[in-house]
């Protein structure tokens, strides 16, 4: 298992660090490496988007959620995708056109351009940057106290997560954006096939999907239909996700930025048919595993259940692709998330001087990275629940963002981005018991973000009659 | 002229499927609270129909990007 293990870690390192060096050659400006050139084709926009999008909690998260909370999971993500899906061909349209109109630098920066003020941009950069942390953050330690609990005496998990940033800052500051659609493309085919095998193996573990079922359904019926034996999928909860998940695209730089450097708008719209293909791909399998799990070993914890059906029942080889594909979906999200929010601190920035910028920017990527390295350190580790954490408060930017891309330049004003900054902090002080989480039993962030599109409509409108009169 | 009018109902009537589908998608009549049959190849009730809705949703997303009215090529960033 160790040689195996040796074998393809070394193999991958060699691929991803091997495609920096080369992209790294034939980068020739700060557009080449922050947004690769502004030209992806259809298939590298898919899997590097994929890969951005379907992360550690994907292949960690939804196995455990659908052990443990039932088929309702399938809603929560696969379902929720589909709204993602086209939303990015209606509303990414509509982003691009006005995106692209000026140059596009970045969402906080393209706030700036729109609203006409510094404060829009900075509100923006302020709700990545304390959403997108904790999301990075959870993405290293999911993956880093997996493996350090499945390979015990070998590093601890700290030690893995230092080597985790430290390889993904490496091929990322050699060949930039390039650099990293690239490896994602690999470590999202990577992430597939792996997740196809173990989920096979799984299947065949519990006699097929009618024998599994089955002996489900005498188990525990409860996971097989919503809102699963806790009572987590709900309408409300699902909906609240799904509005979260649809919103991805134009509230989380990492993949707006995506949208905005596709070649063209028809290689954007078939690169989303194709993400809505990958993630029925990708999801339908942890659907296998969680079924392999709620039946083979439904009183284990999330790492105990995880460890044991990803790589002890796995052949020897094949576990040491599985410890491969995790780390790969873990970099493939985190890379992407860290390089954004270098690539919007450089879209506040009023520098002139091009170089200065890229530097600035390269050190930006560097402190971020250890930002989330130290957070990773002393995150909590539920997976999934974080990352919708970090969904929601992404989301709230979008009544700002779609006005934005919807409304007159300038029309905004200060008024919505202001709203904005406190929406997100009444948001945090709930995170932190500060304040309830729920009002009059609606969720409070479902509150803030209909609370943050009235306003926006009303903004809209005063606008738009101020307009007429004079 | 006509057809440009032909392409914008079409890419309306997709919206509007998109819409009423993922409205549809968290009703109990695609997720039933504590029913699970009938089943499809083992499959409970709501896991399903929850893979039928996204392959809809993928055919309704292909045929939308096939009419859509913005299909000029964009200028870069």
């Amino acid at each position: 298992m160790m040689l195996a293990l040796i074998v393809v870690g070394i193999v991958y390192l060699s691929l991803l660090i091997g495609v920096s060096v080369w992209q790294r050659r034939l980068q020739t400006n700060s557009k080449d490496y922050l947004f690769a050139g502004g030209s992806l084709p259809t298939v590298l926009g898919l899997f590097t988007f994929a890969a951005t999008l379907f992360s550690t909690f994907t292949l960690l998260g939804m196995p455990d959620l659908f052990r443990v909370h039932g088929v309702g999971a399938w809603h929560f993500l696969a379902v929720s995708d589909m709204a993602l899906i086209f939303g990015v061909i209606w509303i990414g349209y509509h982003f691009r056109k006005a995106a692209l109109r000026q140059g596009f630098y970045g969402m906080a920066g393209f706030m700036n351009q729109r609203y006409g003020n510094r404060l829009a941009g900075g509100v923006a950069f302020f709700g990545v940057f304390i959403f997108l942390i904790p999301y990075v953050a959870i993405q290293i330690k999911g993956v880093s106290d997996f493996v350090a609990h499945a390979f015990p005496g070998t590093l601890p998990g700290w030690g893995w997560s230092v080597l985790m940033v430290s390889v993904m800052l490496l091929y990322s500051e050699l060949g930039g954006l390039k650099a990293i659609v690239y490896n994602d493309a690999i470590q999202g085919l990577i992430v597939l096939v792996v997740i196809w095998i173990v989920g096979i193996n799984c299947l065949q573990g519990v006699g097929g999907l009618s024998a599994g079922y089955a002996t489900l359904q005498q188990q525990e019926p409860a996971l097989l239909s919503v809102p699963g034996p806790k009572g987590l999928f709900t309408p409300q909860f699902l909906i609240g996700s799904m509005v979260a998940i649809l919103l991805i695209p134009f509230t989380q730089p990492q993949v707006s930025i995506r949208l905005a450097i596709m070649r063209d708008d028809r290689s954007m719209y078939r690169m989303a048919v194709g993400v809505g293909v990958f993630a029925i791909l990708v999801i339908l399998p942890t659907a296998f595993i969680g079924l392999y799990g709620s039946v083979r070993y439904p009183e284990l914890s999330a790492f105990e259940f995880l460890t044991q059906t990803l790589i002890r029942d796995q052949p020897p080889t094949l576990a040491a692709f599985v410890l491969i594909g995790l780390l790969a979906a873990a970099i493939s999200t985190a890379d992407s998330q860290i390089f954004a929010l270098g690539t919007e601190l450089r879209s506040i920035l009023a520098i002139k001087d091009d170089r200065r910028l890229l530097r600035i920017t390269k050190v930006g990527i560097g402190v971020f990275a250890l930002v989330a390295l130290a957070f990773s350190i002393v995150s909590g580790d539920q997976l999934a629940l974080l990352a919708r954490t970090s969904f929601a408060g992404t989301s709230l930017l979008a009544p700002m963002i779609f006005y934005a891309i919807f409304g007159r330049r300038g029309a905004g004003s200060k008024v919505l981005p202001l709203m904005t900054l406190a929406g997100i902090l009444v948001f945090v002080g709930s995170l932190f018991g500060v304040i309830g989480d729920h009002v009059a039993g609606l969720r409070l962030d479902l509150l803030l973000l209909i609370g943050l599109a009235l306003t926006a409509l009303g903004v809209g409108l005063m606008n738009e009659s101020v307009a007429e009169t004079s | 002229m006509k057809e440009a009018e032909e392409k914008y109902t079409a890419w309306r009537i997709c919206c509007t499927l998109a819409v009423v589908v993922m409205g549809l998608a968290f009703t109990p009549l695609l997720i039933p609270a504590g029913v699970w049959t009938p089943t499809v190849a083992g499959m409970p009730y709501a896991l399903w129909t929850g893979i039928a809705l996204c392959i809809v949703m993928v055919g309704i997303t292909y045929f939308a990007t096939l009419v859509h009215p913005g299909t000029k090529k964009a200028d870069r960033p």
